[in-house]
């Protein structure tokens, strides 16, 4: 398996073998994301409480999930990084980044807009969303310093760092439902239990799935690019890039 | 296509939707675009033999 994996970690390996699974993930997310459409949008049915508003729900909470999901991959990678010293590890910590932002900029912007019609105002500063919009401006800050340096080395320290100390953050965000007095309403899904009706259990999962290949399918594109990029002066790119060997 | 309205909901629903797609829309335009000037300034490197 280690062997394995190392050989899969190295640069050129990983250029060549991703470029086979892209389009193992691209098939699922756009199935996923269809059926998640039709399941949110036509077979579900409206909520008690809440009435149809509840389908912007389907889109919020897999964004929601997949901002913490992202930085915990984000942070573990910079970790393996730091101490196992493997380039490809620093890469897609480095590329999920912008990936993680912008998923969390979705769970915040659809938070608010299901927030309106529901508590009656866009913002409120709950511990729940006070907490995301720091998750948000972590992802910058690890994006700011990732570019801030011009040794490549010292960059991907220096916000693999920052990277893992931002990982108190997310028990503050998964809990801070139950350590507040929350506006924000508590989790419907957890291992243990679902509370909600299955076709809108059905929904959130097929979208909350689809969110995952996405992730997959663009941190590896991503990635391809960066390997190119930090990989440069090697042979392999050249001859891959010219298609001679110089 | 009366499935497509959803109350006085429709406006805030379809919004959600719409931004999700171009938030989607969004990483991979730039995903794609970064590749295609990686790959060009690379050629470039390499034409002028550095």
């Amino acid at each position: 398996m280690w062997k394995w994996i190392q050989a899969f970690a190295s640069p050129q390996n990983f250029y060549q073998s991703s470029e086979r699974i892209i389009p193992w993930l691209m098939v699922p997310f756009i199935a996923l994301s269809l059926a998640g459409l039709y399941w949110g949008l036509v077979v579900s049915p409206a909520d008690y409480q809440q009435g149809d508003s509840v389908r912007i729900m389907f889109v919020h909470v897999p964004a929601a999930w997949m901002s913490l999901f992202i930085y915990v991959v984000m942070a573990v990678a910079g970790g393996i990084g730091l101490i196992w010293q493997i380039k490809l590890a620093f890469v897609v910590a480095k590329v999920s980044a912008p990936i993680g932002a912008a998923f969390t900029f979705l769970a915040l912007i659809t938070g608010s807009i299901w927030g309106k019609p529901m508590w009656g105002t866009w913002w409120a500063w709950d511990a729940r969303l006070t907490s995301e919009l720091i998750l948000l401006f972590l992802y910058l800050a690890y994006m700011s310093l990732n570019n801030a340096f011009d040794n490549p080395k010292t960059a991907n320290k220096a916000s693999a760092i920052l990277g893992i100390v931002g990982l108190v953050n997310i028990p503050i965000i998964y809990y801070s439902v139950e350590w507040w007095n929350s506006l924000h309403q508590g989790s419907s899904v957890s291992v243990s239990k679902v509370s909600m009706q299955i076709d809108m259990f059905i929904a959130l999962m097929l979208i909350s799935f689809a969110f995952k290949f996405l992730y997959g399918a663009l941190m590896l594109m991503r990635a391809r690019d960066e390997v190119l990029v930090r990989e440069q002066n090697s042979r392999w790119v050249r001859t891959l890039i010219t298609g001679s060997e110089k | 296509m009366d499935f497509l309205l959803f109350d006085k909901y429709t406006a805030y629903i379809w919004a959600s939707y719409l931004l999700t797609f171009a938030t989607i829309a969004i990483l991979f335009i730039s995903t794609k675009s970064t590749h295609k000037r990686t790959m060009t300034q690379l050629r470039i490197k390499y034409a002028r033999g550095k």
